[in-house]
């Protein structure tokens, strides 16, 4: 089988290039599970691809264009090789041009066989702690190989970058929430403070102080005491 | 060097046993065929049933990328001759799947519809994955000396389960033997055996 032309390969980078930049506020999974479709989709010879993106060197969240590519995923996993492991491990490309001859990942290597797996690609890029795998499949053997690797190459660095960006706004959806959930707090405790400082006649930090001790001996929270005060002030007001 | 052996789960061996089945019914249909027409036509007779539920082949004429409009033979498992018809009446630059596999001379399989008009719309607006009720699906080129000259496409309705790797890879070894007939089409040579 021949191979795509210059133009076709041009033209395929843009269009995953592209593809990919609409990834940018996804959620880690989404833009994940879209890496793998595009490989699967743009990268000549790729009839399927699995995606693994690792923080802390501790495998974090995976993604495969077909179930059957997620097994070979799991299998590298529970080994404790295979060619994303080593990938990972030593940060450079790993190709394993025929399953049939590979000794390396025997466990690996007899899965792959037996869903007709012949050749696989791995990528892998790395950015401070977080590590992301691209391993591409093939129905041939001695069909992925280094010159499949410029759009595979232009897909695992934007969605590297793509996981990056999606990182920080996971991160920063979480501080909002956290932040929205701290200012819903404070609005209870204050309410309630306001509530005891009219029936017991006492102080702002009177009342926080009774709340606390209630906290305490009663080991639920103080906003969770504030609530308490609130709903049962507004059934009384009732 | 650990092969596939005894330790498969019965359900892989039965899955290579029906593969191989589909591949010498695929093999007996390119080695019987005199021309094109017939060999597409006997080819989707031969896999539709036991491979899949329904089966396209397209090929289209050498030296056109994107493909352009060409001939197409289709069958299902069940009779249903209408939309056959129709399914085969639709250009194959019309399946997007279907070119992107013989533009990349990349044989393709998706698990679940990714999208919906991936095979193509009939002239009456309805999807073609919505009328052959597809669930999953597998497209593999058919390429003679480097070119893309057609190829086949499996469907599996939503009721079965779903067209796995190794069918994929499967298909990738009949749309060979698919080209290999067109080969000796264009040599002139006679069916093998006559």
């Amino acid at each position: 089988m021949s191979e795509a032309g210059p133009r076709d390969l041009s033209a395929e980078l843009a269009q995953a290039a592209s593809e990919l930049l609409t990834l940018a506020s996804a959620s880690e999974s989404r833009a994940m599970h879209r890496l793998v479709e595009l490989a699967a989709r743009h990268v000549p010879g790729c009839s399927g691809a699995t995606a693994g993106l690792w923080k802390d060197d501790e495998p974090a969240i995976s993604s495969a264009s077909h179930p059957d590519l997620s097994e070979l995923a799991d299998v590298q996993l529970a080994e404790g090789r295979g060619p994303a492991i080593e990938a990972r491990t030593t940060g450079r490309q790993v190709s394993c041009p025929d399953t049939l001859s590979e000794d390396r990942w025997p466990e690996f290597t007899s899965r792959a066989l037996s869903m007709g797996v012949r050749s696989s690609l791995t990528l892998v890029h790395r950015a401070g702690h977080v590590g992301l795998t691209l391993t591409m499949y093939s129905t041939r053997p001695g069909v992925l190989d280094a010159s499949r690797a410029p759009v595979a190459e232009l897909l695992i660095a934007f969605g590297s970058a793509v996981m990056r960006n999606t990182s920080s706004y996971d991160a920063a959806q979480r501080t909002a929430r956290q932040l929205s959930e701290g200012a819903d707090s404070r609005a209870v405790v204050d309410q309630a403070k306001g509530i005891l400082m009219v029936g017991l006649s006492c102080s702002a930090d009177e009342a926080l102080r009774r709340m606390r001790e209630i906290s305490q001996t009663s080991q639920i929270k103080v906003t969770e005491v504030a609530r308490r005060i609130v709903e049962s002030h507004e059934l009384d007001v009732r | 060097m650990k092969l596939p052996s005894s330790d498969l789960p019965a359900d892989r061996v039965r899955a290579w046993t029906s593969a191989l089945d589909a591949m010498a019914s695929a093999g007996e249909a390119a080695a019987s065929a005199t021309a094109e027409a017939d060999l597409m036509a006997a080819t989707a007779d031969a896999l539709a049933g036991q491979f899949a539920d329904w089966v396209i082949v397209d090929l289209a004429p050498e030296g056109n990328e994107p493909p352009a409009r060409g001939t197409r033979s289709v069958a299902g498992r069940h009779p249903a001759p209408r939309l056959a018809s129709a399914v085969a009446g639709l250009p194959l630059a019309d399946s997007p799947l279907t070119v992107s596999a013989m533009e990349q001379r990349t044989p393709r399989v998706q698990a679940s519809i990714a999208d919906p008009a991936e095979l193509g719309v009939l002239p009456d607006g309805q999807r073609v994955v919505d009328a052959l009720g597809a669930g999953s699906y597998a497209v593999s080129p058919i390429t003679v000396c480097g070119s893309p000259l057609g190829a086949i496409t499996i469907v599996r309705d939503r009721s079965g389960p779903p067209v796995t790797f190794l069918e994929l890879s499967v298909l990738a070894h009949i749309a060979d033997l698919a080209a290999a007939a067109i080969e000796r089409f264009e040599a002139g040579e006679t069916p093998a055996g006559r």
